[in-house]
């Protein structure tokens, strides 16, 4: 299957409807649908009309501001909170009490028992998900191996590092190896040899065959892993799709690097706004019709031209640009 | 791609065996911690050093030392014998003579000395003779004057005293007596005290096990796969076992210690009781610690623990005071209907069991009504549970925590 399938590839033209039909088909076989769910606390909206979809085997990145609803839609597909509407469904069915046994969990309150050992405590949680007792043993051992806890496997948890419980945390979402990976805001508080190790394991479930959907606040680890990306705001999806699609959506802006002497070349350029100037470097946006090629000419009448690419902008400039940055 | 796993098994098969594993969890973490461990050793270890402090208090004062100069050693054998019919435990000491007995008196290596004369003695004491063995000594001394009186008047003493014994009152009781009423009301409140007791103490351990899962978050993942009334259950009954455990180890030790040292009698508890009596505290501890699990659903602190369940805490002391409404007579009407109501009933029917006869069908009902309201009250607090153990923080008001999720 194509991870690198984004929101707009099974968005097909009408009258295609054989494939239409196909697509549908394979995407509700082993798709994670987060179908139109709206939660409220009282006169608060958490969730509004929510829906998009998570493949397997891809990672998809929740991002929004705090409190925008990413906890309230992770807890409402693990069943933990029910919607006031709408539906979650896995492989084309509504998720129920047995289907979502093979959904692997890290909240955002991270919780283990605090007395209960290593391994013991995986052991446990992989039984409560199914699995028979042996094979929950031999799998608990192997992710405590893999995150380098095999000789502490009869220690207390209060007694391991809050970095060393947080690996526990993401073994005790893995080790009755799940179809689905929810993990919210697994980043937060690692060094930097754990995020490797997180993300190395993230992407390793990816290719498994596992849907992954993870939140976070590091917008450059999202571009980085994920192969989509939701951004929420306000209870609403605002944006959804690969990172490219993303940019796709914002307006065309172009970095433009020119001769020290001619600096002030673009002035001279109609429908052109200067967003950013950095030394001789200019990020400009063309309103809507103006040819780049244009500009191209225009820079290049004013001096020798060194740059002129189509900005890439950082996730973090699409998110800025896609949420409502008014609201305190 | 992967294949769906055959996860979801048949739902009974499932339900049992993750109670089975959350039971398992309980015993096996409350079995291991220090407070269970250290407070049920300290608490046979206390109950040793009573029934040894008990012991040798009572050893001190069993027999009593009584001494006869060679004037009055003719008393001796008499005496002997009547303070035997009397239930004393004496112990006769021939003494040389009235200095020496004295001595002893004082130093307390003798606490009576006879000395006098056979037909006219004198107690000697340290400061105050035994009512009983002074009625002793007189029953022996007015038995001589009485036999010597008859043999000056040429009666046979022997002949006489078989007329006397012969002579009696019959007895003709209007309703059977019940012979062992006082043990048995000392055995029903030591049953409904040991029940109230235990039920609040293992409420309280209930009710800290929620807190605990609700303080370390682990109950968002546990409720992800395992639903509220499952958890609830495997909570209740682990907690309710090892209660359990620990009951039986306690009251094991007590028996061998008092078997041992003999310190009390122990009216006799045939084994249907204490088998009826083991029911109801089973039946007791499901519906309390129900209560006591849905009240501390609604905190998410220990500090808060002792506040939020003082309601049940409250019944149970309520049902504890009513044992002395029931005592009065245990087949009223009042005691009846008092003995049925389930939040009484585990204290009160096991108390009127001890204490009077109680028809099979009352005992029956009074189950039957204890278990159904332990049901309602599951339903009601499995969904407390559910909707309250996700809220950290405030404590929530109990009419939000009934709504639906």
């Amino acid at each position: 299957m194509d991870r690198r399938l984004g929101a707009g590839a099974y968005r097909l033209a009408p009258n295609d409807r054989t494939d239409l039909r196909t697509e549908t088909f394979r995407m509700s076989e082993s798709t994670l649908q987060i179908d139109r769910i709206s939660k409220r606390y009282g006169d608060v909206v958490a969730v509004d009309d929510l829906s998009f979809e998570i493949q397997a085997g891809q990672l998809f990145g929740f991002v929004g501001r705090n409190g925008a609803g990413k906890t309230t839609t992770m807890r409402i597909v693990l069943g933990v909170l029910t919607a006031d509407s709408g539906e979650v469904r896995w492989a084309g069915l509504p998720l129920d009490f047995a289907s979502r046994r093979r959904i692997g969990y890290m909240p955002e309150q991270r919780g283990l028992y605090p007395k209960m050992h290593l391994l013991e405590q995986l052991v446990y949680l992989g039984r409560l998900h199914g699995m028979p007792g042996q094979t929950a043993h031999r799998e608990a051992t192997r992710w405590l191996e893999r995150f380098g806890l095999a000789d502490r496997r009869n220690d207390e948890l209060q007694a391991l590092s809050l970095g060393n419980q947080q690996r526990v945390q993401l073994a005790a979402a893995l080790v009755f190896d799940p179809e689905v990976l929810v993990l919210d805001e697994p980043f937060t508080g690692l060094d930097p040899v754990a995020v490797d190790l997180m993300s190395g394991v993230l992407r390793e479930r990816a290719q498994a065959g596992v849907a992954v959907i993870f939140s976070s606040h590091e917008l450059d680890l999202v571009e980085r892993l994920c192969d989509r990306v939701g951004i929420i705001d306000r209870g609403r999806l605002v944006a959804c799709g690969t990172v490219p699609e993303l940019r796709g959506r914002g307006p065309q802006r172009y970095w433009v690097d020119t001769a020290p002497a001619a600096s002030d070349w673009w002035s001279s350029v109609p429908g052109v706004t200067v967003v950013r100037s950095e030394g001789t470097r200019a990020l400009l946006e063309p309103a809507a019709g103006v040819d780049d090629q244009a500009i191209l000419q225009i820079a290049l009448r004013a001096g020798p031209v060194h740059e002129f690419r189509p900005a890439q902008p950082a996730l973090v400039e699409l998110f800025r640009s896609f949420i409502d940055e008014g609201r305190p | 791609m992967k294949a769906v796993r055959g996860g979801a098994g048949a739902g009974s098969d499932r339900t049992r065996s993750v109670v089975l594993l959350i039971i398992h969890r309980e015993i096996l973490m409350r079995l291991r911690s220090r407070v269970f461990r250290v407070g049920t050793v300290l608490i046979v270890a206390l109950m040793v050093v009573a029934a040894l402090i008990a012991s040798v208090v009572a050893g001190r004062n069993t027999s009593v030392q009584v001494g006869f100069v060679d004037s009055t050693a003719a008393l001796a054998q008499p005496f002997s014998a009547t303070a035997a019919a009397l239930g004393l435990d004496v112990t006769i000491v021939a003494v040389d003579d009235q200095a020496a007995g004295e001595n002893d008196i004082r130093d307390g290596g003798l606490d009576v000395l006879v000395d006098g004369s056979a037909t006219d003695p004198e107690a000697v004491v340290k400061e105050q003779l035994d009512p009983t063995i002074l009625a002793a000594l007189q029953a022996v001394v007015r038995q001589q004057a009485l036999e010597s009186q008859l043999r000056t008047a040429g009666l046979d003493p022997t002949a006489v005293e078989a007329r006397i014994a012969a002579a009696g009152v019959k007895i003709r009781g209007l309703e059977p007596v019940d012979p062992q009423r006082t043990p048995e009301i000392l055995v029903g409140f030591v049953v409904a005290y040991t029940l109230m007791m235990s039920l609040s103490f293992y409420g309280a351990y209930v009710a800290q096990g929620v807190v605990e899962e609700k303080t370390t978050r682990i109950v968002e993942i546990v409720l992800s796969t395992v639903r509220p009334s499952q958890l609830l259950t495997g909570k209740i009954v682990g907690i309710g076992l090892v209660g359990l455990l620990q009951l039986v180890i306690i009251a094991s030790a007590g028996f061998i210690l008092v078997a041992t040292t003999h310190i009390v009698t122990i009216p006799s508890v045939g084994a249907t009781a204490l088998a009826v009596d083991l029911i109801w505290f089973a039946l007791g501890f499901y519906l309390y610690a129900t209560l006591f699990a849905a009240s501390a659903s609604l905190v998410s602190r220990q500090e808060e623990v002792a506040g939020v369940t003082a309601p049940p805490v409250i019944l149970l002391i309520i049902a504890y005071i009513l044992v002395y409404t029931v005592v009065a007579d245990p087949s009223s009407v009042a005691s009846t209907v008092l003995s049925m109501l389930p939040p009484f009933a585990p204290v009160l029917m096991t108390f009127r069991m001890a204490t009077s006869d109680v028809p099979v069908w009352q005992v029956l009902l009074a189950m039957a009504l204890s278990v159904a309201t332990s049901l309602a009250i599951t339903a009601v607090a499995a969904r407390i549970y559910a909707n309250s153990i996700l809220r950290v923080g405030s404590r929530v008001r109990l009419i939000e925590a009934v709504r639906r999720r």
